[in-house]
């Protein structure tokens, strides 16, 4: 393989990718930042968790991403009489002839995208379908095993203010999304170019595919390839360990503010979400900055705070910004 | 040539670099000791008491040696430190640390990938290396000059006279000024020898008259060994007297070489006479009589005419020591023969002139 051949092809993966942003830019205006995340953690592998407003549009998002990808979206509507076999499945009697049998019928879940809207209002036995689901990417239904499709992803959404007759994410549960991503309020220009666009209808029903299945599975197989050198893992290490406030290596921050820190889990999503970052920026390679730009959304879901550091005002975020601060100068 | 070539080149020049900064930063550490060390002492030379200059120079360069081998040794940064600081310096994104951690190790990554990685490594190396040249500026810290400025004050103060030597010097002029017993002359020094000299001359000159007497060798001897002083010159092969008689003005005073070895050697020479016995029995004469400068040797006289008295001869025989030293002699040889090993009349200096006094004093008590 040439030079010219291989620039050439991580060049294309780049295009795709910001084409691909373009395109959810059109349809979600004034979340750029936001966009981009959401892709690095779908390019990733990753499911995600958006916390927002209502009327922000993370429906609208999930429905553009969808679109642009080329992939089918399921969307589940969570409520507290949502049972897990609502989700997954369940068998059916089937009767054909004088043959009756039972059929599994796959839920929702067997899909390569699926919206879960408002994930907090689902029962914590409906939330605990989700695990094997996200995590195994597979179902167990009568002791069988069925496998979802490849690539899978879960966007769920949950309101952070309207708490009332929800149920909150176990920590288990939190920790199976790769991001958790904040939908901030639009500036008003962005407000503004909305109108432009959305008054009537929705831009990302009418969004065309950028890419297809079959591309999106080697952008993420091509971004799989990307180099993390050693230097750069123990890095991220330092930074997971950062967090953990018993360990030696914690930052004060942590030890003065958090009552646990991030699981290993969050060390592969810091890995494979500054992967795609990488090649977003035309590297072969992963960089401190890729970690340090994944960090909050990688890692704010899954460290936890101390009642005193909740008192005082802190919060998984700003926390987590002196820690990585921190980790930035000691790199 | 190799595809990396150009990032080993920059990790080599930038390590070479690091190393002069890190062999840099520790001489100016141990420059900085050295200077303190040096300035310290000088300070002890000057205030306290003297310190020997060149063991001082020696231990305030050990530390600046020190820090020289440390820089040496651990100065030296690995080439993946250096890609990192490259980075860093460059803003490369971690760009040479993956392409050095690619190349130092078997890595799972894809041809295309690697190929990609280094190509870009090297690309960026090749620009790098002018910025790098650019930036080899050394400055020289303000630390070094304070450490140049106390170094040189302490070498200074190290090779200056120290604080002992001139206390000694200062009790010794005291000494001199209020010392009773100060010799502050060469006349001085002589006048006890001439009193002796003359309380012996008198026997001496009874028995002149009588020439080759046997009588008169053995008084000229007994006169000698009550002062323990060689009256005469080498003995004439008739064994006459010839010093019988002379004025103190007709004699001269010679300090030899070795004074340590010059009052037994003076007694061989000139005593003719045996003095076996002499020294424990004789001993309160001795000691009664003025103290004898063991480096006065008397040499022929002219004597002048009119007085009558013989002309030593040249061909006298030289004396045979017969006897052991004389105590006072003994005791005055311990005194070390470096310090008065100059001549009588250049002997100058309050300290040396103090030694001097010393030494006659301590002949004129024992």
């Amino acid at each position: 393989m040439t030079d010219s051949l291989i620039t050439l092809d991580w060049q294309a993966i780049r295009a795709d990718l910001d084409r691909l942003q373009g395109a959810l830019e059109r349809a979600i205006v004034g979340q750029r930042s936001l966009i981009a995340e959401l892709l690095a953690a779908v390019f990733a592998g990753g499911h995600v968790l958006l916390e927002g407003l209502p009327g922000l549009g993370k429906t609208q998002l999930a429905k553009a991403l969808a679109a642009g990808l080329g992939i089918h979206l399921a969307r589940i509507q969570c409520t507290p009489d949502l049972l897990p076999a609502d989700i997954t499945g369940s068998e059916i009697l089937v009767r054909a002839g004088e043959q009756q049998r039972l059929e599994f019928r796959p839920g929702p879940l067997f899909s390569p995208m699926v919206l879960v809207d408002e994930i907090n209002r689902a029962t914590p036995k409906t939330q605990a379908a989700f695990l094997e689901a996200m995590q195994e990417r597979q179902v167990t239904y009568g002791g069988v095993q069925h496998h979802l499709p490849t690539p899978f992803w879960v966007l769920a959404t949950q309101n952070p203010i309207e708490l009332e007759g929800t149920y909150p994410l176990p920590e288990a549960q939190l920790d199976r999304f790769l991001f958790k991503l904040k939908v901030e309020y639009p500036s008003a220009e962005a407000l503004l170019a909305m109108l432009e666009i959305s008054l009537d209808d929705e831009p990302a029903d009418g969004l065309p595919p950028v890419l297809d299945h079959h591309r999106v599975l080697a952008l993420m197989a091509q971004i799989r390839e990307v180099f993390i050198a050693g230097p750069i893992k123990q890095a991220a290490v330092d930074l997971l360990l950062a967090t953990q406030p018993d360990h030696p290596k914690a930052s004060p921050l942590a030890r003065a503010h958090l009552r646990y820190g991030a699981s290993p889990r969050g060390l592969q999503s810091l890995l494979r979400a500054a992967r795609v970052l990488a090649v977003r920026d035309g590297r072969a390679h992963v960089a401190l900055e890729d970690i340090q730009a994944v960090a909050l959304p990688a890692l704010r879901h899954r460290v936890l705070l101390t009642i005193t550091g909740q008192l005082e005002g802190m919060n998984a975020d700003t926390v987590l910004a002196g820690i990585v601060q921190e980790w930035r100068r000691a790199h | 040539m190799k595809p990396e070539q150009a990032l080993l080149a920059l990790l080599y020049a930038l390590r070479r670099q690091l190393w002069r900064q890190a062999i840099g930063h520790w001489w100016w550490r141990g420059l900085g000791v050295m200077a303190v060390l040096l300035a310290g002492a000088g300070v002890v030379h000057t205030l306290l008491w003297p310190l020997p200059f060149l063991p001082c120079i020696g231990l305030a360069l050990a530390p600046l040696l020190l820090a020289l081998i440390i820089g040496l040794w651990r100065g030296r940064p690995s080439l993946a430190r250096c890609a990192w600081l490259a980075d860093q310096r460059f803003g490369g994104k971690s760009l040479l640390t993956s392409a050095w951690d690619l190349l130092s190790r078997p890595q799972s990554i894809s041809p295309a990938s690697a190929h990609l990685l280094l190509s870009q490594a090297n690309q960026a190396a090749a620009d790098w290396q002018s910025r790098l040249a650019v930036n080899r500026d050394i400055n020289l810290p303000r630390q070094a000059v304070l450490s140049f400025s106390l170094s040189l004050v302490g070498l200074f103060l190290l090779s200056s006279p120290g604080a002992l030597l001139h206390s000694t010097a200062a009790s010794a002029i005291a000494a001199d000024i209020t010392a009773p017993t100060m010799v502050k002359s060469l006349d001085d020094a002589r006048a006890p020898m001439e009193a002796s000299e003359k309380a012996i001359a008198a026997p001496a000159v009874e028995a002149a008259p009588l020439p080759g007497n046997e009588q008169a060798g053995k008084k000229v001897a007994t006169a000698e060994s009550r002062t323990g002083l060689p009256l005469l010159s080498p003995a004439s092969p008739e064994g006459s007297v010839v010093t019988a008689g002379r004025q103190p003005d007709q004699w001269a005073a010679a300090v030899p070489a070795d004074t340590a070895a010059a009052p037994a050697a003076g007694a061989s020479r000139s005593s003719g006479n045996d003095h076996a016995g002499n020294d424990s029995d004789e001993q309160p004469a001795t000691s009664r009589t003025l103290p004898a400068n063991p480096t006065i040797r008397y040499l022929d006289i002219e004597r002048p005419a009119d007085t009558g008295a013989q002309t030593a001869s040249s061909e006298s025989e030289e004396l045979a020591p017969v006897g052991p030293i004389p105590r006072p002699l003994a005791k005055a040889a311990a005194i070390p023969a470096e310090r008065v090993a100059m001549p009588y009349e250049t002997v100058s200096g309050p300290a040396l002139r103090r030694y001097v006094a010393d030494y006659f004093q301590e002949l004129n008590h024992d």
